[in-house]
This record gives structure tokens, C-alpha cells and sequence, in this order.
């Protein structure tokens, strides 16, 4: 074999190593992404709500997405508005909210900004249809990431409010 | 072959596909692509929902909103704009009444930019006799660089029932098309 040719082999073997790597090994984003959809399953419903083991399957299964001092700051108006702080009261208020009003939960428009090595920011658009005539909402949320021993979690839920009064 | 060519096309033939169907294909192709991408640069479709912007608009009309309208200009007092609520598909459909830098407040349903009375000829008073508007009050806020004051025109429904307020330049989608 030729030299020239040699080292065309080894530059395009090198290319496919560098390609299968960069698909094969998820990048942050999708990370992060993977988390929002984890989070996502565990508190939509499809059909009747979960209950028993079930509930406390996908509640184990949120709880691997939050970090222990989550905070989530609700402010929809003319729906529901409070703070909850800490993985417990996230948990109880999930299990209770999935129960209440089970619904099928989408996420679009997923926007990953302010992407560091242990932090990040998200924007996100999540739509619940509860299967009523108007039972389709959706809502803007920013939701602010914490990496910790490799992985990715929920630190802040926060609303998007398009109008301020202040 | 050359009598082939020479063979003259029917007129009919020609208005309908031209003389070489292939181009005429081709241009048709690029024409449909270039309207279809002006279409969604420039124009969004909105079915309104709701009943915050009655009488004006009712719930379930359609309409259009430019999306060019603010590229070169920003929102005038009286415009009827969308504004992202929820992503680009959910938008909130309000009236601007202040403008950035302006004081405004509301007193007993009269709104007041910088002290002075605000003209709102758009508010039809509803046939049942409800005040339109009626008797709100906001406290005074000054609007920032990029900030305009929104609101719809239904005012005899409940204050808290309402949502209004500031909506910033970077989240208005554009102008109602066809108010």
C-alpha cells in the first residue's frame, strides 16, 4: 500500500471513529432533553389515571429528575398560581395533580440556552390536553438545569408570563 | 425529429402548460415554494379565542396578523397585535394603549397616559346595559424602552378576570391584519 493511500485510510477511519463517537455519545443538549422527557412521562397521563405502584413508579421516576432543592414557581392566570420548594412537596403536589386532572402533557418548542458545564437554561412550551372541548392549554415555562456527578437535573420551574403588571 | 419540432402547438396547449411543459412544471414548482415561505414569514393565521377583545372580535373568527408589520416600525396606540403567550402557535390578541416611556393608569375605567384622558372610540358598549368600560383602576406604572401596555377592549367584564398589562417588543408577533 502506498503512503498516500495509507494515510487517506487511516484520515477517513479516523473521520467514521470521530462520527460513530458523536453519535453514539449524546451531547448536553440531548442530555437535557432526555431529562425534560423523563420528567414529562412521569406526570402525563394517557387514559385513566395511574394509581398504586404505578403512581409511585412514575413519582420514583420524577424524583430522578429534580435535584433535592427544586423550586417550581406557578403563576398561570386564571388557573393556578403558589410556589412549591424541595423534591417532597414537588412529589406530593405531582401524585395529587396527576390524579386530579390527568392529561396527556406535550412539550414543543424546547430551547437549551446558557449551556455551561455544570448549568443551564431551558425554554419550553408545555400543552396538556385533558380531553374536554377546551381541554387544550399551554403554557411557557423556563426551567434552570444542575449537573451533578455527571448528570443532568430540574434546579427551577418558573411560568413565562407574556404580560407584566409591574 | 425536426418535423416533430416543427409541428406547431396548439394555442390552447400553450396557455394551459406553456410550450415546454418541463419548465413550465419547474416554474410553477419555485412559484409555489417562494408564496409558501412569503406566506409563513409574513402572515400567521389566528383563530381568535376567547372573549377578552369583544365586541371587536368574537370568539372563533379568523383573521391574519403581519408579521412584517413591526420589522421597520414599532407598535402604534390603537393597534390590535398578537403577542406570544405560550411559544410561537399560542399568542394573545390585545390593543396597545401606551407606549414606551409613558406614564399610564387607570382610573374608574378611564385610562390616563400621562395624566391626560385616553380617547378609545373602539369600545362599543355591550346591548345589555353593562358599563363598557367599566370601573377599573390600575395604579400608575411607567413603561420602559420596549414596553407597551396592552389591553382588550371587552372592559365590562371583571377587572380580575382580565388579563392586560406590559407586554415587551422582543414577544409582539405582529399586527392584526384586517382589524
Amino acid at each position: 500500500m502506498s503512503p498516500l493511500r495509507r494515510k487517506t485510510l487511516i484520515g477517513v477511519l479516523i473521520a467514521l471513529v470521530g462520527w460513530a463517537l458523536w453519535w453514539v455519545i449524546p451531547s448536553e443538549e440531548e442530555r437535557i432533553r432526555h431529562v425534560l422527557e423523563q420528567a414529562r412521562a412521569s406526570v402525563s397521563s394517557e387514559g385513566k389515571p395511574a394509581d398504586g405502584l404505578a403512581l409511585l413508579a412514575r413519582m420514583g421516576q420524577l424524583t430522578q429528575c429534580l435535584t433535592r432543592d427544586v423550586e417550581i414557581q406557578v403563576d398561570v392566570f386564571g388557573h393556578l398560581s403558589g410556589n412549591l420548594s424541595g423534591v417532597d412537596e414537588v412529589r406530593a403536589a405531582a401524585a395529587g395533580m396527576t390524579q386530579q386532572f390527568p392529561g396527556l402533557i406535550r412539550l414543543s418548542e424546547i430551547q437549551i440556552s446558557e449551556l455551561m458545564p455544570t448549568s443551564a437554561k431551558a425554554t419550553v412550551v408545555a400543552s396538556i390536553n385533558t380531553g374536554s372541548p377546551h381541554g387544550q392549554n399551554a403554557q411557557e415555562f423556563e426551567l434552570r438545569f444542575r449537573k451533578w456527578e455527571g448528570r443532568w437535573y430540574i434546579s427551577k420551574v418558573a411560568t413565562v408570563q407574556a404580560l407584566r403588571t409591574r | 425529429m425536426s418535423q416533430l419540432s416543427d409541428t406547431p402547438i396548439p394555442w390552447w396547449q400553450v396557455m394551459a402548460i406553456g410550450r415546454n411543459p418541463r419548465t413550465t412544471l419547474m416554474r410553477l414548482a419555485i412559484t409555489l415554494v417562494l408564496v409558501f415561505v412569503g406566506f409563513r414569514m409574513s402572515i400567521q393565521p389566528i383563530r381568535v379565542q376567547g372573549i377578552s377583545m369583544q365586541p371587536t372580535y368574537r370568539d372563533g373568527q379568523r383573521r391574519f396578523l403581519n408579521k412584517l408589520a413591526y420589522r421597520f416600525a414599532t407598535p402604534q396606540r390603537g393597534d390590535v397585535i398578537g403577542i406570544q403567550e405560550a411559544g410561537k402557535q399560542v399568542l394573545l390578541l390585545k390593543r396597545v394603549i401606551g407606549l414606551p416611556g409613558e406614564r399610564l393608569r387607570i382610573v374608574q375605567g378611564t385610562v390616563l397616559i400621562n395624566g391626560e384622558p385616553l380617547e378609545e372610540p373602539y369600545l362599543q358598549p355591550p346591548t345589555n346595559g353593562v358599563l363598557n368600560p367599566a370601573r377599573w383602576n390600575v395604579a400608575e406604572v411607567q413603561l420602559q424602552d420596549g414596553d407597551h401596555y396592552v389591553i382588550g377592549d371587552n372592559r365590562s367584564m371583571r377587572q380580575d378576570d382580565h388579563y392586560f398589562g406590559m407586554a415587551n417588543q422582543n414577544r409582539i408577533v405582529g399586527r392584526l391584519m384586517n382589524p
